[in-house]
């Protein structure tokens, strides 16, 4: 599954749009990370803990988008984009969407040259 | 008397949390900004654009999304400063680097995914400002800031025929 959040892939023909796929997920942070910001919060700086948090929930968003990719059939998800929301206070959505499409089977550099593609 | 000795002990607290906040919060700021200049030398060797085309694709190469996230907090004296302020408005220079900071981090992190897969420009970057903490965090005063940067990478053709 190819993955990209431009409109077209280089190299590769988008023959089918399969349409919107979308994964989401609602973390909260835990007690122990909590505390640690709120250490951190005095001196400043990068609190890891949430910037762990931040990955995991996106991998997790990801994740499920391309598994709503595979369930169509698609050979690649164009255009992603996130956003965020908070849900409630010490939650916060992450929301991954993006376009499944079909691609053409891979043609050899000769081959796109004579096609003039 | 004791009324006081309270408020003596409440003000020392913010004293100390504000020389904190002064000291090691703007040695780490610094150190930070000293440490970004020298990674966005080093990646000076990755395209980086907005363009949602691939400018100079390989295609024969492929293309991945590539991600960076950061998530940065203000120190106490820089949120002391900005609530003073906020009472007179205009622009809160002290919360500026810290965007800058977390979205030029989020970016190195970025190039660094881009690199780690071997492809050598970005293109399509785009910054979502995430919130981690839910609108609680900011109750506190102390606001802090999550950026996630995602782009596509792949390969350029070779320098001979680009013009960068």
């Amino acid at each position: 599954m190819i993955v990209v959040n431009t409109e077209t892939i280089p190299g590769r023909e988008i023959t089918a749009i399969l349409g919107l796929v979308q994964g989401n997920t609602v973390r909260s942070k835990n007690v122990g990370r909590d505390i640690a910001a709120g250490f951190k919060n005095m001196v400043g700086g990068e609190l890891k803990g949430y910037t762990q948090l931040l990955v995991e929930s996106r991998r997790q968003s990801v994740e499920r988008m391309i598994a709503q990719g595979n369930e169509l059939g698609a050979d690649a998800v164009v255009n992603v984009r996130f956003t965020t929301s908070a849900v409630t206070s010490g939650a916060a959505e992450l929301y991954a969407y993006g376009t499944a499409v079909k691609l053409a089977a891979v043609e050899s550099p000769a081959m796109t040259e004579m096609t003039g593609a | 008397m004791g009324d006081l000795i309270m408020f003596g002990i409440q003000i020392g607290g913010v004293v100390i949390l504000l020389g904190l906040g002064f000291g090691i919060g703007g040695y780490t700021e610094r150190k930070h900004f000293k440490r970004l200049n020298a990674r966005e030398i080093e990646c000076k060797g990755v395209l980086v654009s907005t363009l949602s085309s691939h400018p100079y694709a390989d295609p024969t190469q492929g293309s991945e999304m590539v991600i960076g996230e950061c998530v940065i907090a203000t120190d106490y004296f820089k949120s002391f400063v900005t609530k003073l302020k906020k009472v007179i408005g205009g622009e809160l220079r002290a919360y500026l680097s810290l965007m800058d900071r977390s979205r030029r981090e989020a970016v190195l992190r970025l190039v660094a995914d881009a690199q780690a897969h071997g492809y050598d420009a970005v293109c399509n970057v785009r910054f979502v400002s995430a919130d981690v903490g839910g609108s609680s965090s900011m109750k506190k005063g102390s606001a802090m800031v999550a950026i996630i940067a995602s782009g596509t990478a792949y390969r350029r053709v070779a320098p001979a025929t680009s013009a960068s």
